[in-house]
């Protein structure tokens, strides 16, 4: 078995190898033959690994330990679904997954623009950046970091997985993130590829932009799923702790988000060509850094479970990528001129390009923070800890002058603002921040980071709100269709903006969930012994000794609680392989508003006579985090929605859709 | 706008008020959080599990309760273990530098977008003789703005 899966990585390697060469080749003869059997064998490319992917998997399923990956991060006791997620639990796993996600986006592209049309031009191009990328990974997995190393003598049972690790989170946040920063590759390969036909207009763009939000959104999510495991799982009473590891995940997202917003330049106006193209290269060079630092290990992380030799292969490769797509690109720079100027400060146009400062802004802050330790170790041999204080004060403005400008942004029109147009526009959402910083007075919100937030949020909720309904309403007038009709039709025909919006309202909530769980975080400690209690904002936390639960594999210490004499039970696990290791199982109390969230750090004594030592948090507006998750996803599919009708849209190919279906 | 202001009103209605609670608890928090664990990767005093920062948390608690300032009981810190304790780097030595960076960067890119919008600007004030191919779109997309201003 071992063997079989190594067959098919050398053999993936190979394939990989013949797609660049014939789909070059091809281009450069003008044969569409070469061209066809160099998508052929990226296809082929795809079964391969998919082959590998499930020959490991069925390793862990049957717990094959005669394969060292399957003996290192898996034991017998392990359910099914854990040991299927070991998969991706260490250094050869994850690349193997990564290897086999880029195939399987590889496929899907080259399916879906498998009909003729003027995209094909971009295709060969395509195939071998792909195939480029896909190459370096079944290098890796087939000559240096291979999952199917064989042990000699098999031992009987595995050392299992890291204890951290044993959580529903697990299943679902490494994944996620890690095919997040792969995504990227696909929009990169439409841009070098448009570098490379010279095909610079439009078509590069309306192509990356589909494959940039599925990218955007696994990726958003992938961060939000990791805050979220966090929160659930390490019982330090947060969700984001600037984390080397967390920051190199959130850097690509922030570039990228500069991206899907700076391509409406270049759709609208044929502005900013040449900067599109430096964005995405950024985003994913930004990617492979982050794989890279992920998987190297070189950065001090809770991350770094996975330690490993690969960095230098990815170090050279991240080299070659950047001083290969930057000479492709200043050789193509001359045609990358922009069609339009700009007409006035005061435009859509001038928002974006502030839009474009502040986030790059952010995202090399996050850079600079995060590898300065390496800076100072490197020039001056000097330890330098660089913690959150320093991501809070430095984002913390940025993210705040964001926020502002998706209040203003979407008001402004294209070109240039009247003043009447200013005053029709900002009178509602300015008059919602102002009454909403009155009533947060009158509330006893006096702190002014909370109020600026609070009130920066309210004024994008008067943006957005005034949006739908403005534009509700004249559907209402126009059609006659009732209210939430005319809502949703409003959507339904202009999905991109819309979905836009409620993608904004998304970052409303995860921004105020933020502001109230930093600034109005309550906590505290206790040592109780059975009977004893301890208040915190109103909760009344009584102790009851502790429960011991021994399952197989794993020993649970439960703090039995009460809280306002309800049930709550914080745990703690002790997995048989790591028992030095425990891992926390937080007593969350979530309501709308705020979470109690209690941890069992400690506890002296057995049974219902245990004394425990707490730690409880009062963590207002946490929930508002992943529901502004959800509701990212929600908006971003509605933006990728195909668009309605494409019978009337061929009949009226001529004019615009909306132009053409006014009657309707 | 009567109802959205309503609406606006009615949610903050629900907003608990919430308000801040200080003890030694969260004074020894407020110090440990500034303070890096030195023997774990990545985690501050208040959120290791680590021995040595549960005996740093004592310490921390012991010197609050004794009346010493915040600031007092990291220069101690800092005296024993070096800046490298601090989470927050300070702006002083090898630290100014991840303080600077991003000025400089922020600054850099602001004075990049400056320039090219004056050039852009000077150049737009040009006559602009040969007809841009998206002129026709630019008609569309007012039209289609005007529509979804006024009515579809």
């Amino acid at each position: 078995v071992p063997a079989l899966g190594q067959i098919c990585i050398v053999g993936a390697f190979g394939l990989a190898l013949y797609a660049i060469v014939a789909s070059l080749a091809g281009v450069r003869v003008s044969s569409r033959e070469l061209i066809a059997s160099g998508q052929n064998a990226a296809y082929a490319v795809t079964a391969l690994i998919t082959a590998a992917s499930l020959t490991l998997l069925a390793g862990l399923a049957f717990h094959d330990f005669s394969l060292r990956y399957v003996w290192e991060h898996s034991s017998r006791a392990m359910s099914m679904d854990l040991a299927l997620a070991a998969f991706y639990s260490g250094q050869q796993g994850s690349l193997l997954y990564w290897a086999w996600t880029l195939s399987i986006f590889a496929a899907i592209v080259l399916w879906q623009q498998r009909k003729p049309g003027p995209h094909r031009v971009f295709m060969p191009y395509v195939v071998a950046v792909l195939m480029t990328i896909e190459a370096f990974m079944t290098l890796l997995l087939g000559f240096v970091a291979t999952p199917f190393e064989a042990l000699p003598h098999p031992p009987s049972d595995g050392v299992g997985l890291n204890p951290l690790l044993y959580d529903a989170g697990m299943r679902i946040h490494p994944p996620m993130l890690l095919a997040g920063l792969m995504a990227w590759s696909v929009p990169f390969a439409f841009a070098i590829a448009a570098l490379a036909s010279g095909k610079l207009g439009n078509e590069w763009v309306a192509l990356s932009r589909r494959y940039a939000m599925v990218a955007w959104v696994i990726l958003g999510l992938g961060n939000i799923l990791g805050a979220w495991w966090a929160y659930h799982v390490l019982g330090w009473g947060g969700y984001w702790g600037w984390d080397p590891v967390e920051n190199v995940a959130l850097m690509p997202w922030l570039v990228g988000t500069a991206f899907i917003h700076s391509i409406q330049m270049q759709e609208r106006r044929g502005m900013l060509k040449a900067w599109n193209v430096i964005l995405i290269l950024i985003t994913f060079f930004l990617s492979i850094f982050g794989t890279f630092v992920v998987r190297s290990g070189i950065l001090a992380s809770v991350h770094a479970f996975a330690l490993s030799e690969i960095g230098p292969f990815f170090l050279t490769f991240l080299g070659a990528a950047i001083v290969g797509s930057l000479g492709l690109y200043f050789w193509r720079l001359p045609r990358l001129r922009s069609e339009n100027q700009l007409d006035s400060f005061l435009s859509r146009e001038a928002s974006f390009l502030l839009n474009n400062l502040l986030f790059l802004g952010i995202a090399f802050a996050i850079f600079w923070g995060t590898i300065y330790p390496l800076v100072a170790e490197a020039i001056a041999n000097q330890k330098v800890s660089v913690g959150p204080p320093y991501f809070k004060q430095v984002a913390g403005p940025l993210l705040a002058a964001i926020l502002l400008l998706m209040g203003i942004g979407p008001l402004l029109p294209w070109r240039r603002a009247s003043r009447d147009h200013l005053v029709h526009n900002f009178l509602i959402p300015v008059s919602c921040a102002l009454l909403g910083v009155v009533l947060l007075l009158l509330f006893g919100i006096d702190d002014p980071f909370a109020l600026l937030g609070f009130c920066l949020c309210l004024f994008v909720l008067g943006t957005i709100l005034q949006e739908f309904t403005r534009g509700a309403l004249a559907r209402h007038r126009a059609t006659g269709e009732n209210y939430v009709l005319a809502l949703g039709s409003l959507i339904r025909r202009n999905n991109r903006r819309y979905g836009g919006y409620l993608v904004h309202l998304a970052i409303v909530l995860i921004g105020a969930g933020a502001l109230g769980s930093q600034i109005y975080q309550q906590q505290t400690v206790a040592a109780l012994a059975p009977g004893q209690s301890v208040t915190l904002a109103g909760y009344t936390i009584t102790a009851q000794g502790i429960q011991t639960i021994q399952q197989p594999g794993v020993k649970i210490v439960d703090g039995v609680l009460s809280v306002n004499g309800q049930d709550l039970r914080p745990e703690k696990q002790y997995f048989d392989n790591f028992p030095q290791e425990p891992s926390t199982k937080v007593g969350l109390r979530s309501t709308p508003f705020e979470d109690l969230y209690v941890v069992l750090a400690d506890w002296t004594g057995d049974g219902s006579s245990a004394q425990v030592d707490l730690g409880v948090f009062v963590n207002p507006l946490v929930s508002w985090i992943w529901a502004g998750g959800v509701l990212l996803l929600l908006g971003t599919l509605i933006t990728m929605w195909p668009p309605p009708s494409p019978a009337r849209r061929t009949a009226t190919v001529s004019l615009p859709r909306e132009a053409a279906g006014v009657s309707a | 706008v009567k109802w959205l202001s309503a609406a606006v009103v009615a949610t903050l209605l629900l907003l608990p008020a919430i308000a801040h609670a200080d003890s030694l608890d969260n004074g020894v928090r407020r110090v440990a959080l500034q303070l890096q664990c030195p023997v774990c990767e990545g985690e501050t005093v208040a959120d290791s599990p680590s021995g040595l920062a549960a005996d740093m948390r004592a310490v921390i608690r012991t010197k609050l309760a004794e009346g010493e300032a915040d600031q007092q009981i990291l220069d101690d810190f800092v005296g024993s273990y070096g800046d490298s304790i601090l989470t927050e780097p300070p702006k002083r030595g090898i630290s100014l530098g991840v303080w600077i960076g991003p000025v400089v960067g922020f600054a850099l890119g602001a004075a990049l977008l400056g320039l090219m919008l004056r050039l852009w600007r000077r150049s737009s004030r040009a006559p602009n003789l040969a007809p841009s191919a998206s002129v026709d779109k630019d008609v569309v997309d007012d039209y289609r703005r005007f529509r979804q201003e006024f009515g579809q």
